[in-house]
C-alpha cells in the first residue's frame, strides 16, 4: 500500500479539492494520452499513469481509506470524475479498482483482501470478470461453468466470454456451478484464479471498433483452491448481484456522457455549429440531461457510503446515463457530416472523436445488464407490476 | 415483406424485373458480405476494371443511358430499385457513385454532344466517370465555389483547386468537375491520369474509400462540356437522383438488418425461451418494421415519380425518411443482439458501418429536412 498518511480528502473544500487535483493531472498526465482513440489503451500505454495515480494515493477514489482509498464523499468522487474527463484521461484496468475490489472489500476474508487488495492498487493484478458464457448472458443464472470439488481444490470446466480487458488482465473472477440440484441461482460460487494457469486458454474478439479487447476464456480442468473461493459455497450468485450494483453506480457516474459532451461541445465551438439555434436547442437538452444525472448519481453514492445497498433503483442511473451517452454521440456523429465517417484517423490522438464514441457509446447499453434487463428489474422489483402468466 | 415490387409500378414492369433479377443473380454469385469484408481497407480491391466488365455484362453499366446511344434507357427509377438489391446485398460495386450520379448528371444536360459522347463510352463500361463538385460538407451547387477556378490558358483551360469527399474516384477513368470560370459555373471532364491531378484515399468507417482530390491541372478546350447556370442545375438534378438512389441503397441494408435481427431472436434463447416472445422485444421489433415500411411506400411512389416535377421533393424525403431509419435500424439491431452485434466477427456491423457511411453522403437527414422546409417556405411565399 502506498507510504504516505492517509489524509482526509473530505475535508478540503469542494474547490480546494478541485484545484488540488487539477493541479496534478495537468502536471504529471502524459500528454500523447490524452483523448485516447482506444476505449481502454493497453496496459503497457497507461501503466505509467496508473503507478503516478497508485504512488499518490489517487487511484481508488471509491475505496475506504483503511484499505489504501481516497474514500471520498459522493460530491467528491464526482469532481474526481469531472476532471478526468475534462482532461481527457483515457480508461484504466480499472475492473479490480471499480468492481472487484469493492466486493472483495465487502465478502472476501482477511487473507484475500491482505493478498489482493494491495496488488489491485498496484496495478500488479490486473483483473477481468469472468461471468457470460456463450449460452448465459442476460439469463446469467443459467451458466454451465462447472467446479467441481476434489481433496481441497475445485476441478473447474466451461466456457466465458465477453470478458473485457483479457488482452492485458492476469486474473479472473468468474461465477461457476457448485450444485446441480434446487434453484440455479442456489448453487453458483464465486472463485478467483490467475489466468496464466494450466488448463485455461484465451481467446481474443475483436470489437467493431476493432480493437480486440474482449475475450473467451475456456477452462479445462482447471484447479482453483478451495481457498480461493469469495464468499460462501453456493453464495456467489447474491455476491454477483451485489458486485452488479457497484457496477450500475459506476456507470450511472456521469463521466461516459462528460467526455463526449466535452468533445461534442468543443467541435460546435471551432466549427461556428454552436451559433445555429437547432443545434443549440439539441445539445442543451442533452446537457441538462447529463447535468440533472448528476444529482441522481450523489443520491445513490451516498446510499452506498452510508453503508446502504443502492437497490434496484439504481437501474434507473444505469439506462438514463448510457442511453444520454449514447444520444451524445449520435448527436455529434450526425453533425460531424462526412468528416465523422472518415476512419483514416480514428486511431490517431486528437483526431475527430465522433466516430469512435459512436462505436465506444454503443456496447453501454448492453454490458453489466442491458437496458431492456434494467426495466424489466424496474418494472418488476420498483414499480410492482405483475410477471407474464 | 419488404420488397419494393408492390410499392411502384414501375417495378412491376417485364423488362424492369428482368435486370433486377439479373442482377440479383450477379450479387448471389459474385458480391455480399464476405467479399466486403474481404476488401475492406483493401486500397486496390475497388478499382477492379474486371468489376466493371462484369457490371456491363448484366446491363447496370448502360441501365440509364438512352438506347440510341448505346444503353437501355430506362428510367431513373430503376437506378433506386437497382441500388436497393445492392444494399440489401451490402455490394461493394461503386453503383450509386460511378454508375448513377455521373449519368444522371450527363443526361440532365439535355442535347450536349460531348455529354452523349462520353455517355456512349460509358454504356460501353470502357469510360468510368465520378463527380468532383464538393469542396467542404455537403450543399447544394451554386456557381460560387471558394477554392477551385478555371481559366483560360493559351489553347487550353487550367483548373486548380481542391475537391473533396469524391466517392468514386479512385475506379474512375475522368472526373466531372465543377467550378467557376469567367464568373459563370462551368463543367470540365478531366482525365484521372492527367498531370497535376493528385488524389489522396480516405478510409472511411465501413473499409471503402472516399477521396479528396487535388487539381493543379490543364485540359484541351473540348474538356468543357457545359457552362452557365444549366450546369447548376443538372448537377442538382442529378443530385436527386443520386439521392433517391442511395435511399434505395438505405433502404436495401436496413431490411437486411432487420431480417437478420428477426431471425436472432427467434433462435436465440435465454430464460428458457427464444428472445422474441418477450413482448417487450415484440414491440421493438414492430416499430422498426413500421419505420422500414414507411419508407418502402415512400420509395415505391418516389420510383414512380423519378423524371417529374416532384422529383425533388421526393429525393429529399426519401433520403431523410431512410437515412434516420437506417440508423435506427442500425443501433436497434446491434442492441437486440446483444454482446455479439458489438463484435467485428459477425456479419452486422458490416452493414451498420456501411450505413454510417452512406447515410452521410450527399446530405444527412437533417439536412434534407431544412431543404424541405426551404421548399414550404418558397411554395408559401409563392
Ligand atoms: C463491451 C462489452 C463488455 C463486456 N464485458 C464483460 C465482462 O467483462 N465480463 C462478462 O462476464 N461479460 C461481459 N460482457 C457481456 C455482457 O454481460 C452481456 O453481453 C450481457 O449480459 C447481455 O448478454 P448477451 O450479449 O448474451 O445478450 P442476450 O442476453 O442474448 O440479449 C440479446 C438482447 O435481448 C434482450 N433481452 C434478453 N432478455 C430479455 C428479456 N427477458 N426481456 C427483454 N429483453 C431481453 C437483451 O437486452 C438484448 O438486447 C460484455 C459485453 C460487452 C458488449
Amino acid at each position: 500500500m502506498n507510504a504516505l498518511a492517509p489524509i482526509d480528502w473530505n475535508s478540503l473544500s469542494d474547490s480546494d479539492f478541485r484545484a488540488e487535483l487539477r493541479g496534478f493531472i495537468e502536471a504529471k498526465f502524459p500528454a500523447h494520452l490524452r483523448n485516447h482513440p482506444r476505449r481502454i489503451p493497453r496496459w503497457e500505454d497507461t501503466r505509467e499513469w496508473f503507478g503516478t495515480l497508485s504512488a499518490k494515493g489517487w487511484i481508488a477514489p471509491n475505496w475506504p481509506r483503511e484499505h489504501g482509498g481516497m474514500g471520498l464523499t459522493a460530491s467528491k468522487l464526482l469532481i474526481y470524475f469531472e476532471e478526468v474527463e475534462r482532461w481527457g484521461i483515457p480508461r484504466l484496468y480499472d475492473m479490480g479498482l471499480f468492481m472487484f475490489g469493492p466486493v472483495l472489500i465487502r465478502h472476501g476474508t482477511e487473507a484475500q483482501k491482505r493478498e489482493y487488495l494491495p496488488k489491485i492498487l498496484s496495478g500488479e493484478h490486473r483483473w477481468a470478470q469472468g461471468y457470460s458464457e456463450p449460452g448465459a448472458g442476460s439469463d446469467l443464472a443459467s451458466l454451465r461453468t462447472m467446479a467441481i470439488p476434489e481433496d481441497d481444490h475445485y476441478i473447474v470446466n466451461g466456457h466465458k466470454t465477453w470478458s473485457t480487458f483479457l488482452d492485458d488482465a492476469t486474473h479472473l473472477f468468474l461465477l461457476a456451478c457448485t450444485r446441480n440440484e434446487g434453484r440455479k441461482q442456489d448453487g453458483i460460487s464465486l472463485f478467483i484464479t490467475p489466468l496464466d494457469v494450466v488448463g485455461i486458454e484465451r481467446r481474443l474478439i475483436t470489437t467493431i471498433a476493432g480493437h480486440a479487447e474482449l475475450g473467451e476464456v475456456f477452462l479445462d480442468n482447471v484447479r482453483i483452491p478451495g481457498a480461493n473461493m469469495v464468499g460462501p459455497l453456493h453464495g456467489g450468485w447474491g455476491i454477483a448481484k451485489d458486485l452488479l450494483e457497484f457496477e450500475r453506480i459506476n456507470n450511472g457516474s456521469p463521466k461516459l456522457g462528460l467526455y463526449a459532451l466535452n468533445q461534442l461541445q468543443e467541435y460546435a465551438k471551432r466549427t461556428g455549429l454552436a451559433a445555429d439555434p437547432r443545434f443549440a436547442e439539441r445539445f442543451t437538452r442533452l446537457r441538462l440531461d447529463l447535468q440533472d444525472q448528476s444529482c441522481a448519481y450523489r443520491h445513490f453514492c451516498s446510499l452506498l457510503k452510508a453503508g446502504r445497498t443502492p437497490g434496484p433503483e439504481v437501474s434507473l442511473l444505469k439506462i438514463w446515463s448510457t442511453e444520454t451517452y449514447q444520444r451524445l454521440a449520435e448527436l455529434f456523429l450526425e453533425v460531424a457530416g462526412e468528416e465523422g465517417v472518415e476512419a483514416d484517423r480514428v486511431d490517431v490522438p486528437g483526431a475527430l472523436a465522433a466516430l469512435r464514441l459512436y462505436y465506444r457509446s454503443r456496447p453501454a447499453t448492453i454490458y453489466s445488464g442491458s437496458s431492456e434487463v434494467q426495466r424489466n428489474l424496474l418494472a418488476k422489483r420498483v414499480l410492482g407490476l405483475p410477471a407474464p402468466k | 415483406m419488404f420488397s419494393l415490387r408492390q410499392a411502384s409500378a414501375l417495378a412491376r414492369e417485364p423488362d424492369v424485373s428482368a435486370v433486377v433479377e439479373a442482377t440479383e443473380r450477379f450479387l448471389a454469385s459474385a458480391s455480399g458480405p464476405a467479399c466486403f469484408r474481404q476488401a475492406r481497407g483493401d486500397p486496390e480491391a475497388a478499382v477492379d476494371a474486371a468489376a466493371f466488365g462484369r457490371l456491363a455484362e448484366v446491363g447496370l453499366t448502360g441501365a440509364l443511358v438512352p438506347e440510341d446511344l448505346g444503353g437501355l434507357g430506362f428510367p431513373a427509377g430503376v437506378a433506386v430499385l437497382l441500388a436497393e438489391r445492392l444494399g440489401w446485398s451490402l455490394a461493394r460495386e461503386p453503383f450509386v457513385e460511378n454508375l448513377v450520379l455521373p449519368y444522371a448528371l450527363l443526361l440532365a444536360l439535355g442535347n450536349n454532344a460531348r455529354a452523349h459522347a462520353l455517355l456512349g463510352g460509358m454504356a460501353k463500361g470502357g469510360s468510368v466517370v465520378c463527380v468532383a463538385f464538393q469542396e467542404g460538407a455537403f450543399a447544394l451547387p451554386s456557381a460560387e465555389f471558394p477554392v477551385a477556378r478555371i481559366e483560360k490558358v493559351g489553347n487550353g483551360l487550367r483548373l486548380r483547386g481542391r475537391k473533396r469527399f469524391v466517392v468514386g474516384a479512385r475506379a474512375s477513368t475522368h472526373s466531372l468537375v465543377l467550378a467557376p470560370l469567367e464568373g459563370e459555373a462551368a463543367l470540365l471532364c478531366v482525365p484521372s491520369g492527367a498531370a497535376g491531378v493528385t488524389r489522396q484515399d480516405k478510409l472511411l468507417a465501413d473499409g471503402t474509400f472516399w477521396s479528396d482530390v487535388e487539381f493543379d491541372t490543364v485540359v484541351a478546350e473540348d474538356a468543357l462540356i457545359e457552362r452557365g447556370a444549366s450546369c447548376i442545375a443538372a448537377l442538382e438534378n442529378a443530385l436527386d437522383v443520386a439521392n433517391l438512389a442511395l435511399s434505395g441503397e438505405l433502404y436495401g441494408l436496413q431490411t437486411r438488418i432487420l431480417e437478420m435481427t428477426l431471425d436472432y431472436l427467434k433462435t436465440r434463447e435465454q430464460f428458457g425461451q427464444p428472445l422474441g416472445a418477450f413482448q417487450a422485444l415484440q414491440h421493438r421489433a414492430v416499430n422498426l418494421y413500421t419505420r422500414a415500411q414507411i419508407g418502402r411506400f415512400l420509395l415505391g411512389e418516389a420510383v414512380d415519380a423519378t423524371e417529374t416535377s416532384a422529383q425533388a421533393q421526393y429525393a429529399s424525403r426519401c433520403k431523410a425518411r431512410t437515412a434516420d431509419s437506417a440508423l435506427e435500424i442500425a443501433k436497434e439491431g446491434i442492441q437486440l443482439h446483444g454482446a455479439i452485434g458489438f463484435s467485428d466477427e459477425y456479419d452486422l456491423g458490416l452493414y451498420v458501418k456501411r450505413i454510417l457511411v452512406r447515410s452521410a453522403w450527399l446530405g444527412g437527414a437533417d439536412f434534407h429536412r431544412r431543404r424541405l422546409e426551404s421548399f414550404e417556405l418558397a411554395e408559401a411565399a409563392a
